[in-house]
């Protein structure tokens, strides 16, 4: 490959998505040409620092802020042939940090505000219940009380939990 | 003496934990019912909304004993009876506390054993009903003041 391959190669080499012969000339082309192998390099490392980024908590604001400058440098127009490739590595950085910022923003959206707060604040697990000498058992839970009912009566003369029978032993 | 004997004893077995059972006895069918203003509101509360459907409750003990993990304290209930809990420590992740809770009949037989998770602070009813009457135990755990 004589010619600087285009960015979307680059950036298909580092994904490997590359086919293997084109894969092999990209390489036999870093060996000739520094300013391919230096931009490799640099987008090795935003694919790394993209990798290793923590999703941190984003404001509405710095949100829209975020896109308002990305939008500016998108529409911005494009003085330099050499500058281009820096200003879509840098659009890349941006984008990844946006992707990893949604990322973090949609998992918070989806997590309830409190975890413990779909728990009923009487939570209350019945792992098993035994009777003997003549006894019979029932549980229920009433979730209007939010209360868990173990009702334990003589087995001669059986009597129905007063509601939302669930076990018996 | 005895008191500090008592705490000297009790702090060499460990203070993990109280128990606390509320004991009320409950009369009547009725759509309306009464409550001892003794009945602490949380239970009460659950009373109420339990469909038990009991016309009177009136409160006849409310203990709270401090307990070691892994070591059993029991409760006097009426007729002889009683009530033996033993906690365990909370497990994670949800950090619920395991409660075994047995009712002994006067000769100390379990006629009842049951094991239970639960949340600190959290209440349940133990139902004993006997005719038209019944013994409602409401037990929870919670963390030494």
């Amino acid at each position: 490959m004589n010619e600087c391959p285009i960015e979307i190669q680059l950036t298909a080499y580092l994904d490997g998505e590359l086919p293997t012969d084109q894969a092999t000339s990209v390489e036999a082309h870093f060996a000739s040409c520094p300013a391919c192998a230096q931009e490799m390099a640099a987008l090795r490392s935003v694919k790394e620092m993209e990798g290793g980024l923590s999703a941190p908590e984003v404001s509405k604001h710095e949100w829209d802020r975020a896109w308002d400058a990305i939008s500016k440098r998108i529409e911005a127009p494009r003085r330099r042939a050499l500058g281009f490739r820096w200003r879509w590595l840098a659009f890349a950085a941006a984008a990844a940090a946006l992707l990893a910022t949604a990322a973090s923003i949609r998992s918070l959206q989806t997590r309830p505000a409190n975890p413990m707060a779909a728990v009923p604040k009487n939570e209350c697990i019945v792992d098993y219940v035994e009777t003997s000498g003549g006894y019979s058992s029932m549980y229920s839970y009433s979730p209007d009380a939010d209360v868990t009912i173990i009702t334990l009566v003589p087995s001669a003369a059986p009597e129905e939990p007063p509601d939302h029978a669930s076990g018996k032993s | 003496m005895f008191l500090v004997s008592a705490s000297w004893a009790l702090a060499q077995e460990g203070h993990d934990v109280d128990i606390q059972v509320i004991s009320v006895s409950a009369t009547g069918r009725g759509t309306s019912p009464q409550f001892d203003s003794r009945i602490p509101r949380g239970l009460r509360t659950q009373l109420e909304r339990s469909n038990l459907a009991y016309s009177r409750y009136d409160l006849l003990a409310n203990s709270r004993q401090p307990a070691a993990f892994g070591r059993e304290v029991t409760f006097p209930l009426p007729d002889g009876e009683g009530l033996a809990i033993r906690a365990s420590a909370p497990q994670p992740p949800a950090s619920l506390l395991r409660l075994d809770a047995r009712i002994l009949d006067r000769d100390q037989r379990a006629i009842l054993t049951s094991q239970l998770r639960v949340r600190y602070d959290a209440t349940f009813l133990l139902h004993r009903p006997k005719g038209d009457a019944a013994l409602i135990l409401g037990v929870s755990a919670h963390q030494p003041k």
